[in-house]
């Protein structure tokens, strides 16, 4: 369990919140490399160049914030989703909001869970880990090499 | 008139063949007889009269004449000559008459003759007199009208048929009739209802004055059971030779029926009249009312499908866009060409479906007004068609929407604005208070052995602020969303808002030990979500405020008319009355925060749900005592229901 290594895509446009999430992934017990990009754009950028030969560095999971400068969350769901190469990555997206309608779009987009970040530390610690838990350790994540 | 002359001259014709070609049996007695007797007579007088002899054959002659007419005695003349020929003068040897002899016998013919023959002209006349009287009564008789004529002492003298039928009495018996008679039997009035007399009757002024006089009089005797009748009197004066009236002719005529007649005519007339009226004070009516109506009310002739004049336009339909009922029906297509040009295709699509549907729909566009606005417009209307079913008109009315659509507008556009906001408020401001609670914990977590008791306390009252404000987002986010939210109601049943509700609340309920009963809850037409926050609301209120004993609250529902009246009362801690109201402000608390949390938002939530539900909350308490918290909901009933 310990011998895998994941490979994740954070699009974070909160420096706060980036360095929150790197903080809750230090514990990980997982091997992991975490990539962050800061908006949309860059995010569909750092997927397209994982195309083809070079799938070696294409992320295993991406999480996902919702709101999002140049070209938000949504978009970026959307683009992921309706693409045939891309559409297996596991999308988790984390955003501040509860908005119902927020909810019901992710999901409409294919979304593969959303979770809404919770104000204390101590929780969003334990939310990270159990995103760990469940998506690293107990979900079967598709293997690349055979895309 | 010619039927009669032509029957008269038949009657006529008829008398003079009875007379000169039928000759009676009694007639030739006479002419044989009378000579025979007359010779026998002078045979047997012969001593005695001889000196009259031709006396007696005179005398034979003219009662010959007088009894069988002037034929008969001609044939008695004759046979006369020839038998005293015979008896008289034969014997005495003479076998021929001789001149002398014939001159006498011409003599003797031409003067025994002459009287009978003066007889026969009276006779003749006698009777032209009396067929023409016979003529002229059954001329009288054969009339529609009454006719009697009365003498100057006012005694009738003639009576025809009619005047007998008329009166229901016998000409005998009119002839017998008295003037006081006619005046006991007879109710006569006039025209006007006044009554009148014997003396009023137009024979009076006849034989008074000897000029024509009428009169129409309602009339009523015993002699006649159909009641009251309208007879019309006419009499006319026979004047004698010295110009004064010496008979009155009276006519008369039943008029009940041609006076019904023009009485029911009169009838009709006044009737069309007074109907004319009442049709002219509805067309007024309804002209008043449609040129109050702030709509354009309009009617066009001729088929829409083939092209209409328009033929009316109210007042406000005028002054709405500008144009004149001339101008309407001057512009191409009646007023097409004034519809706004994205409307067009939409406008004439929705009018065809319209043409051809039984339930045609309003039909929604934009003219363009004379001075030049934008008039957003309702369409209604219905085509008017002949009893064929083919169209011949259309009618409708146009109302002037362009208010309601800025209202809507605005409406849209606010509600766009409010949740916009809300989304800020729902992610833009708590994101940067995540950044200080997570942080402050971070440091917390992370320096813990560099600071003290008094700087984690700090850290604490930091973390419990932004924790509150976060509340306080979230319910004011839950506050505005009761008035944003637009979906539509539909049925719900509160027995399940309530299981849901309990369920939420189920952990707070065992810490508590809450006892909660129920009664069974009916469906109303609602937002099930907004429903529950109402239910959570008061229910947690309910747990909140607790007296000293574990809570008690029962949620029941009482009918009353059209509304469902619920209520959730508890054995809590109880409202001083004097609050009741202000505990439905926003932000309004009645307890330190120390003591009971809460964001003073709750029952402000529970005040709008109900509101946007078209009910009313109240709350009825003692301070210690408990409260009950009531709210109202129409009564929802499905469409159809038999029950």
């Amino acid at each position: 369990m310990t011998k895998k290594f994941i490979r994740i895509l954070l699009v974070e446009d909160n420096e706060g919140d980036v360095r929150l999430t790197r903080e809750a992934l230090r514990e990980s017990q997982i091997q992991h490399q975490l990539y962050v990009v800061e908006n949309g754009v860059e995010a569909l950028e750092f997927l397209n160049s994982k195309r083809g030969m070079s799938k070696e560095g294409r992320p295993d999971i991406i999480l996902l914030d919702l709101n999002l400068p140049e070209k938000d969350g949504r978009e970026v769901l959307q683009e992921i989703k309706v693409d045939q190469d891309l559409r297996r990555i596991p999308v988790i997206v984390l955003t501040t909001s509860n908005d119902e309608q927020d909810i019901l779009t992710s999901y409409d987009l294919h979304a593969n869970c959303y979770i809404s970040k919770p104000i204390d530390i101590r929780t969003f610690q334990s939310v990270v880990q159990q995103i760990e838990q469940f998506w690293f350790s107990i979900v079967r994540l598709p293997s690349h090499n055979f895309m | 008139m010619v039927a009669l002359s032509d029957t008269l001259m038949q009657v006529a014709h008829k008398h003079r063949q009875f007379k000169f070609l039928e000759f009676r049996w009694q007639d030739v007695v006479w002419a044989i007889g009378l000579p025979v007797l007359a010779t026998i007579l002078t045979l047997l007088l012969q001593g005695v009269a001889s000196a009259f002899p031709f006396l007696i054959f005179f005398a034979g002659i003219t009662l010959t004449g007088y009894f069988a007419g002037f034929t008969a005695a001609l044939v008695s003349a004759v046979w006369t000559v020839i038998l005293t020929e015979l008896v008289l003068v034969a014997p005495a040897g003479q076998t021929f008459i001789s001149w002398e002899q014939a001159m006498w016998y011409i003599v003797f013919l031409l003067v025994s003759l002459l009287p009978t023959w003066l007889q026969h002209r009276l006779k003749r006349s006698n009777e032209a007199l009396r067929v023409t009287t016979n003529q002229l009564e059954a001329i009288l008789d054969a009339v529609d009208s009454g006719i009697t004529v009365m003498d100057v002492n006012e005694k009738y003298v003639y009576a025809n048929a009619s005047a007998a039928k008329l009166t229901g009495l016998s000409a005998e018996r009119i002839k017998s009739m008295t003037q006081d008679e006619v005046r006991r039997s007879y109710r006569m009035y006039d025209e006007t209802g006044n009554h009148v007399t014997v003396d009023d009757m137009p024979y009076k002024k006849v034989l008074r004055d000897g000029v024509r006089s009428e009169i129409t009089i309602r009339s009523s005797s015993p002699y006649v059971p159909d009641g009251d009748r309208w007879i019309h009197i006419t009499a006319a004066p026979v004047l004698d030779k010295n110009g004064k009236p010496q008979f009155s002719v009276n006519v008369f005529r039943n008029i009940t029926e041609v006076r019904q007649a023009e009485m029911q005519e009169k009838e009709l007339q006044r009737k069309i009249l007074s109907m004319a009226r009442i049709v002219d004070t509805q067309r007024q009516r309804l002209e008043d009312i449609l040129n109050t109506v702030p709509v354009m009310v309009w009617e066009g002739e001729g088929d829409p499908a083939t092209g209409q004049t328009m033929v009316f336009v109210n007042n406000f339909g005028i002054g709405m866009l500008g144009y004149t009922l001339e101008e309407w029906n001057n512009a191409p297509g009646v007023g097409l060409k004034w519809i706004h040009p994205d409307d067009v295709e939409h406008t004439k699509r929705k009018s065809e479906e319209n043409y051809h549907s039984d339930a045609p729909e309003p039909i929604e566009f934009r003219m363009i007004a004379r001075d030049g606005r934008t008039v957003h417009i309702e369409a209604r209307a219905i085509i008017v068609k002949d009893e064929h079913g083919k169209a011949i008109g259309a009618r409708g009315i146009m109302t002037d929407i362009t208010a309601r659509i800025q209202a809507e507008e605005d409406l849209r556009r606010s509600n766009e604005e409010l949740q916009q906001f809300a989304y800020v408020a729902s992610h833009d401001l708590q994101e940067p208070l995540r950044m200080v609670t997570s942080y402050l914990q971070l440091v917390e977590d992370r320096y813990r052995e560099q600071i003290d008791d008094e700087g984690r306390e700090f850290i604490g009252y930091a973390v419990d602020g932004a924790s509150r404000m976060k509340t306080l987002i979230n319910d004011l986010l839950t506050h505005s969303r009761v008035q944003t939210n637009r979906e539509r109601f539909v049925p719900v049943t509160m027995n399940d808002v309530l299981q849901r509700t309990l369920r939420n609340l189920s952990s707070k309920i065992e810490e508590t030990d809450t006892n909660i009963t129920c009664d069974d809850l009916p469906e109303v037409l609602g937002n099930a979500s907004m429903l529950e926050q109402l239910l959570q609301n008061l229910i947690s209120n309910a747990i909140k405020f607790k007296s000293e004993q574990p809570p008690t609250i029962h949620i029941g529902v009482q009918r009353e008319r059209r509304e469902w009246i619920f209520c959730v009362k508890d054995n809590g801690i109880g409202i001083d009355p004097k609050y009741a109201e202000r505990i439905f402000v926003i932000f309004q608390r009645l307890h330190s925060r120390s003591k009971y949390a809460g964001t003073g938002i709750g029952l402000a939530i529970c005040k709008k749900v109900v509101e946007r539900h078209h009910g009313r909350i109240w709350v009825e308490s003692e301070k210690g005592k408990g409260a009950t918290f009531y709210f109202s909901l129409p009564v929802y009933q499905l469409q159809g229901s038999v029950s």
